[in-house]
């Protein structure tokens, strides 16, 4: 690395740290740590939204699933987004909100119950850890193909860099950064795909090549391309999967369920406030793809065509295209958004283990101070798990595909979950917890190898059918809801 | 499960139906009442509507799935 790039990344380095240390003196108490305090406005808490969703996926990821099956990646950010989180601004997060719950879990609880308060709780807690090892293997392949740094090195570093800032400041720390890191992430991701797309020959040079290099590369400029390609072999994103599993059930349940999504509305300073970071959030994706997948089409004209690992095409880009400065603006937004999700991830889950597992189950009279120890603790332990989970998540093609992969096994339940707990306003025991072993286990059934194997996307699709029949049926025929407030 | 029985239809409907669902997604955000939209609100300023905000996401968003 030149050392103007060299100091760009320590100057981004150091600027975020400090930063992140001196929101620390703010926490005083659980409400800080977990909730910065309910006091911050829309656009920052849009900005941590886009840019902890963005994180090293849509960077590395993004750009490999761009290389690999064209712009049909970007419905992961239109489809899989805008229309959930304008549904999740004016509808589902004042509810939340006014509620004044901590958690989705929590929420769902009051719904249906501790059972699912706590099954929810394991499953989010196991989630979060392999996402956190997701992006860590991010880094890892970025790390390693731009400056030659082991796995073994970088992801330590990382870890105890994200570490000092989120267990000390907790979500106000992790606020404040995201929105410096958006802003980079934004900046840097804008230049490569400016520089991609003049290197490639600007629109017309871009279609022709594609035509050119034969029927693999024939869909990648169809945002909805059908089952099979004219190649004979199966899209990567087929649109029936798009809309359904994607459009109507993981992208819903993400926005409205994800606990690292929900955490930083509950933190408003008003409902206002809530609603609007989704709106503003939603405006912010619609400019993603712009940055983060069309670079991955400008590779598949600008590399040249041999055998490589699509999670190394992003670095590859930076590394033959931009000049010095520029680089180092880059390699600082690939930290940005890697330490952007994993400081939400881990701060998000260390709030669900603590008032959903840790204060329920063994501390119920635990006093203010112990929960934010337990916060803390979490935050540690939860890194940790995270490092442990790189091997695992590095068996698959892309990460972002193993990222939806997880996804899709929780999801549709949650889903239903979720909108049957806003339809149903009361309490039922039995309900919610059947609903969610049902998708679950459809989920893992549906997961067996076969042949052919059933898209992920459409996996979440009947996860959510199934889930949502068991619940109707549950609610309507065997235990109808109790009012609130009304004694069993 | 893969809906391989969507295979025949032309390659113009996808495009179709997800401009259908936006149509449906702007007409609800439309009927929601001002006042739950700016409830908890500072102030009562245009610009506070968040249903404003919306239309040029929805205007963006299908465009772009028409062309593409």
């Amino acid at each position: 690395m030149h050392p103007i790039d060299t100091l760009v990344v320590a100057l981004y380095l150091a600027g975020t740290l400090a930063l992140g240390l001196w929101l620390t003196r703010r926490v005083r108490g659980s409400d800080d740590f977990f909730l910065a305090g309910r006091k911050l406005p829309f656009w920052a808490i849009g900005m941590s939204l886009v840019v902890s969703d963005i994180g090293a996926l849509e960077m590395v990821g993004g750009t490999a699933g761009a290389y690999e099956h064209g712009i049909s990646q970007a419905n992961f950010e239109w489809i899989g987004c805008v229309p959930a989180m304008i549904v999740g601004g004016l509808l589902f997060i004042p509810l939340y909100w006014r509620t004044g719950v901590y958690s989705i879990p929590e929420f769902l609880g009051q719904r249906y119950g501790g059972g699912v308060r706590a099954v929810l709780a394991v499953v989010s807690v196991a989630f979060m850890a392999a996402a956190l090892g997701v992006f860590f293997q991010a880094s890892a392949a970025m790390m390693q193909s731009v400056v030659g740094l082991q796995p073994a090195l970088s992801i330590p570093i990382i870890a105890i860099l994200v570490a000092i800032y989120t267990v000390g400041g907790g979500l106000g720390a992790v606020v404040v950064t995201d929105v410096i890191q958006c802003i980079i992430l934004f900046i840097g991701g804008l230049i490569l795909a400016g520089v991609g797309y003049h290197e490639a020959g600007g629109w017309s040079g871009i279609t022709e090549s594609l035509s050119r290099a034969g029927d693999a590369t024939r869909e990648h400029l169809e945002l909805l391309p059908g089952r099979v390609g004219s190649d004979g072999e199966p899209s990567g994103y087929p649109w029936p999967g798009i809309l359904l599993g994607l459009g109507l059930v993981l992208s819903p349940a993400y926005w409205l369920g994800n606990q690292a999504i929900v955490q930083r509305t509950l933190g408003a300073r008003d409902e206002w406030h809530a609603r609007a970071s989704m709106i503003f959030g939603a405006a912010l994706k619609t400019i993603v793809p712009l940055a983060f997948v069309l670079p991955g089409i400008f590779a598949v004209v600008l590399l040249p065509a041999t055998e490589r690992d699509a999670n190394s095409v992003y670095a590859e880009l930076i590394r033959s295209y931009l000049p010095v400065g520029a680089r180092g603006v880059l390699y600082a937004a690939f930290l940005a958004a890697l330490m952007s999700s994993v400081d939400s991830y881990t701060n998000s889950a260390a709030t669900i283990f603590t008032k959903d597992l840790y204060r329920p189950l063994i501390g119920r009279s635990m006093s203010d101070r112990e929960d934010l120890l337990v916060g803390r603790l979490t935050s540690l332990v939860l890194i940790g798990l995270g490092v442990a989970m790189v091997p695992i998540v590095a068996e698959f093609k892309t990460i972002y595909e193993a990222f939806q992969t997880y996804l899709s096994f929780f999801q549709g339940p949650v889903l239903a979950l979720i909108l049957g707990g806003v339809i149903w306003r009361g309490r039922t025991r039995f309900a919610g917890l059947a609903c969610l072993l049902a998708g679950l286990t459809t989920s893992a059934i549906l997961h067996v190898p076969r042949e052919p194997a059933i898209h992920f996307l459409n996996i979440a699709w009947w996860s959510f059918v199934v889930s949502a029949v068991v619940l109707v049926l549950m609610l309507q025929l065997i235990e109808k809801p109790v009012p609130e407030g009304a004694e069993r | 499960m893969n809906f391989e029985w969507l295979d025949g239809l032309p390659t113009v409907v996808p495009g179709l139906l997800h401009a259908f669902g936006w149509v449906l997604l702007a007409v609800w955000v439309w009927t929601r009442p001002k006042e739950s939209i700016l409830s908890g609100a500072a102030d009562r300023k245009a610009w506070r509507d968040l249903r404003l905000w919306v239309i040029p996401l929805a205007i963006i968003q299908v465009t772009l799935y028409l062309v593409l």
